[in-house]
């Protein structure tokens, strides 16, 4: 999920204990902002740190006034056949690099794992604005669009979508042998390693003890990094939660998208009708001027009345959207003077970019899924019975 | 036929406000002074009257104004929001287009305000009941996640060892952390030592450390680049789809409806948190979004002050407008939605005159020369305005803001950076800072 989301989150699991809300009031504490700091520290940990650590055994670093993709599928695929003749838990670790073009200018290409096929599909796009917006006519000539490498091994990737570079940093891949003989694509290996895992939660969390010698305090730190985890989980890509007993990460729920922005939105919406719900429960026992309802309004009915309702609604649009207009949906933007016929141009050219399809990607056993949900409905209620006495 | 009058009143404010929206480097704040200017010069004026000729000069300014954006350069923070791919647009020939779609936004925001306004004496009062015990955290909470979720910017580092990397990658990330703690000290000196007298204060230290934040280094880039501004297009069809309108608007209007309730969160900041909330993406989004943020960060704020069970008071023309006229009825709130509604119509046809105008004869000057005239006119305002010490305030803020811009970091490391010393004394720390450093 994106990282307000996770920063909320934590937030809001700390205003479910009344010390910490009461003291909010009484004391102008700060405490609180500790489930923010920690709901997003994992990813700040892995994006800010960890990323730099990694080391990368092949590196395409493409040149951008002379794009050759099937030179770059070949090192990828090459790269993937190196794998295969890995011992099982060893990786091939590649990185591709964006192309900066000038200072809001980049040449994009996008990179895409044709398991079904067992072909490495690189696409070579037109140039692109950093915030992934396409210069008209800049595409390349038709000998250079493509290149379509063939890989020996079986693969599996869990991600089972194109990646298209287009600007600031590029991904990093790592081409996992696995113990039946297939390679696993894991995308951004040192994403969602130690720095998602319960352990280092559990450190930091000692480390918070230690320093202040308040129990409570290891909670606030604990609870948020946990809600960023069991959040994480839901997507595709998982975490390493027991690092460094376990080396790799497991597989996602496949229940969200992470980067959906219907699904953080809703999270953000909700985790804030959450943390007003809280602020009238506990403002009352500090100064009763600043509550906005009385004890005894259910909380069923405010959930259903501030929750269900609006995001029924949201939701009933999101869905119509998803099914009627979005199929129809024309390119919305390119940077170029649009005229009559230059808006054509751009139609076809993005129309024609849209031509992948994968396999089946492999995905957890239903009951399983449907346990993320469950674990973080039960941590908010736990939160929910044990926050008013802490 | 009392309204009819009153509506007139407005008419006269859109006019007033749209003229000192295209004068690059007068914000929103010094149209407050001169308002107070006219409740003195005119006493004998009906307070409802004057009040009205305000809104419609605000929601003028807040709608207008993205025309300097558009051709001239930055005025204030919240145009920085949207800022970017204007000027991507203008150099693509398409600053017209940009300037329209951030009409749109606005426009857009202004129905959702008349949409929330039956609503809005249940809803609003209740947000304010709960959280005003809980400012303190909240501020330094928005803080705290804006600088810890800069990602950084290493442009993909080639760099060949893992520390040659981290550095790539924490260039930009240290340049925000600095630029973050200038712009607090700045705060501090100029909050505490007081730079003039009181009833001058704040155009003699916010608006130069506005301008120099923001206005200057912009203008300054501008006028070294020497580009050349291409032909505009100027065409009577958008390309934008409906999704990015509705999308950018409605998040516009939260990011600014946040920004407008909570004390020192500006439309950028705002804007930046709703635009991370709801995936916020691509040039029109952007630009949709920011004018919609605007929008409701100016107006969404005085619509505050008239909701009935709530009338508070946030932000500049809230304060002003109180010295004359206190709203207390709920026809008087009506009658300000409805004048916001007619103000903002108007503001978006002066908006498609003008930024016709201004699309025709910027391309036949040099853009340096427009840009050092522009520079010209920031510094007269603010000498005006501030005097020579509000002019040293701007040059150290520009320093300050030209960093920013060079080291690419966030804009809102600045502003948040600026005032978070109130925050800071709002949660009761401020003032034993204040003692460490020594500035009282």
């Amino acid at each position: 999920m994106k990282g307000i989301t996770h920063f909320i989150m934590g937030i809001m699991a700390l205003t479910f204990i009344k010390s910490f809300v009461v003291g909010a009031v009484l004391e102008d504490s700060l405490v609180i902002l500790l489930g923010g700091i920690f709901g997003l520290m994992p990813d700040t940990l892995d994006f800010k740190f960890l990323v730099y650590m990694e080391t990368h055994d092949v590196v395409i670093d493409p040149d951008p006034y002379d794009m050759r993709p099937h030179e770059i599928a070949s090192k990828v695929a090459e790269a993937i056949n190196r794998a295969g003749t890995l011992k099982p838990g060893k990786m091939v670790k590649l990185q591709l690099h964006t192309l900066r073009l000038g200072p809001d200018l980049w040449q994009s290409y996008s990179l895409f794992f044709d398991t079904r096929k067992s072909e490495v599909v690189v696409k070579v796009g037109p140039h692109v604005t950093s915030s992934g917006v396409q210069c008209l006519g800049t595409g390349p000539p038709a000998d250079k669009a493509s290149g379509v490498v063939k890989f020996i091994p079986k693969l599996i990737d869990r991600y089972g979508k194109p990646t298209t570079l287009k600007g600031f940093s590029g991904p990093s891949y790592g081409f996992l042998k696995k113990k039946d003989g297939s390679v696993e694509v894991i995308f951004i290996p040192f994403h969602r390693r130690s720095g998602h895992s319960l352990t280092l939660g559990a450190l930091f969390a000692l480390i918070g003890y230690l320093l202040t010698n308040r129990p409570i305090i290891a909670l606030a730190i604990f609870v948020p990094w946990t809600l960023h985890l069991i959040l994480d989980q839901f997507g595709s890509m998982g975490n390493n939660l027991f690092w460094p007993l376990t080396k790799q990460r497991t597989s996602g729920l496949y229940i969200v998208n992470a980067a959906n922005p219907f699904w953080n939105a809703f999270a953000v919406y909700s985790c804030l009708a959450l943390i007003l719900w809280n602020m009238n429960r506990f403002n009352f026992l500090a100064n009763p001027m600043y509550v906005a309802f009385g004890a005894d309004f259910p909380m069923w009915l405010y959930l259903f009345l501030a929750i269900v309702i609006p995001w029924l609604f949201l939701g009933a649009i999101y869905i119509l959207y998803q099914i009627k207009f979005k199929p129809k949906e024309k390119p919305s933007e390119v940077l170029a003077p649009m005229t009559g016929a230059a808006a054509q141009m751009a139609t076809e050219l993005s129309e024609g970019q849209v031509d992948y399809e994968g396999a089946e990607q492999p995905k957890p056993p239903i009951w399983l899924r449907y346990m993320g949900p469950v674990v973080l409905g039960l941590v908010l209620v736990l939160l929910y019975v044990y926050g008013s006495s802490l | 036929m009392e309204s009819l009058f009153y509506l007139l009143f407005a008419f006269v404010g859109v006019l007033i406000g749209s003229a000192l929206s295209i004068v690059p480097g007068l914000h929103i704040y010094s149209i407050s002074a001169i308002g107070v200017l006219f409740a003195i010069t005119f006493p004998s004026v009906d307070p409802l009257g004057m009040v009205m000729v305000f809104t419609g000069m605000l929601v003028a300014y807040s709608m207008v104004s993205a025309l300097t954006a558009t051709y001239l350069g930055a005025t204030d923070d919240s145009l920085r929001y949207s800022l970017f791919p204007n000027q991507k647009y203008l150099m693509a020939g398409r600053g017209y287009e940009a300037s329209i779609l951030s009409g749109i936004g606005a426009l857009g925001a202004m129905m959702i305000l008349l949409i929330i306004a039956p609503i809005s004496m249940y809803v609003f009062p209740v947000f304010r009941k709960l959280a005003t015990p809980h400012m303190p955290w909240i501020l330094i909470g928005v803080v705290a996640y804006v600088l810890q979720s800069e990602w950084p910017k290493d442009w993909g580092s080639r760099a060949k060892t893992r520390i040659g990397r981290l550095k790539d990658g924490w260039a930009s990330l240290s340049a925000g952390w600095l630029v973050f703690f200038l712009s607090m000290m700045l705060g501090f000196i100029t909050l505490n030592v007081l730079t003039s007298s009181l009833d001058r204060a704040f155009q003699a230290t916010i608006m130069p450390a506005f301008s120099g934040f923001v206005a200057v280094p912009w203008v300054l880039t501008n006028a070294v680049a020497r580009f050349k501004v291409p032909t505009q297009n100027i065409t009577n069809t958008l390309y934008a789809s409906k999704k990015d309108v509705i999308r950018g608007t409605t998040t516009g209007f939260v990011g600014g409806m946040f920004s407008a309730n909570e004390p020192m969160v500006s439309a950028g900041v705002g804007g930046l948190l709703a635009g991370h909330s709801t995936g916020t993406g691509g040039d029109t989004q952007f630009m949709v979004s920011g004018a919609a943020a605007r929008f409701t960060y100016y107006v969404g704020a005085f619509f505050l002050l008239w909701v009935p069970l709530l009338h508070l008071t946030r932000k500049g023309m809230a304060n002003i407008s109180n010295l004359v006229f206190s709203p207390k009825s709920d026809s008087e709130f009506w009658l300000f939605v409805a004048v916001v509604a007619i103000s903002a119509v108007l503001s978006f046809v002066l908006l498609i005159v003008l930024s016709r105008y201004m699309a025709k004869i910027i391309p036949r000057y040099s853009y340096r020369k427009v840009s050092l005239g522009v520079l010209a006119i920031i510094v007269a305002i603010n000498l005006y305005f501030a005097g020579w010490e509000g002019l040293v305030i701007m040059t150290i803020a520009t320093g300050i803001g030209l960093t920013q811009v060079m080291f690419r970091t966030r804009w809102a490391n600045i502003m948040l950076g600026f005032f978070f010393p109130i925050m800071l004394n709002m949660a009761g720390i401020g003032s034993s800072i204040v003692k460490v450093l020594g500035i009282y």
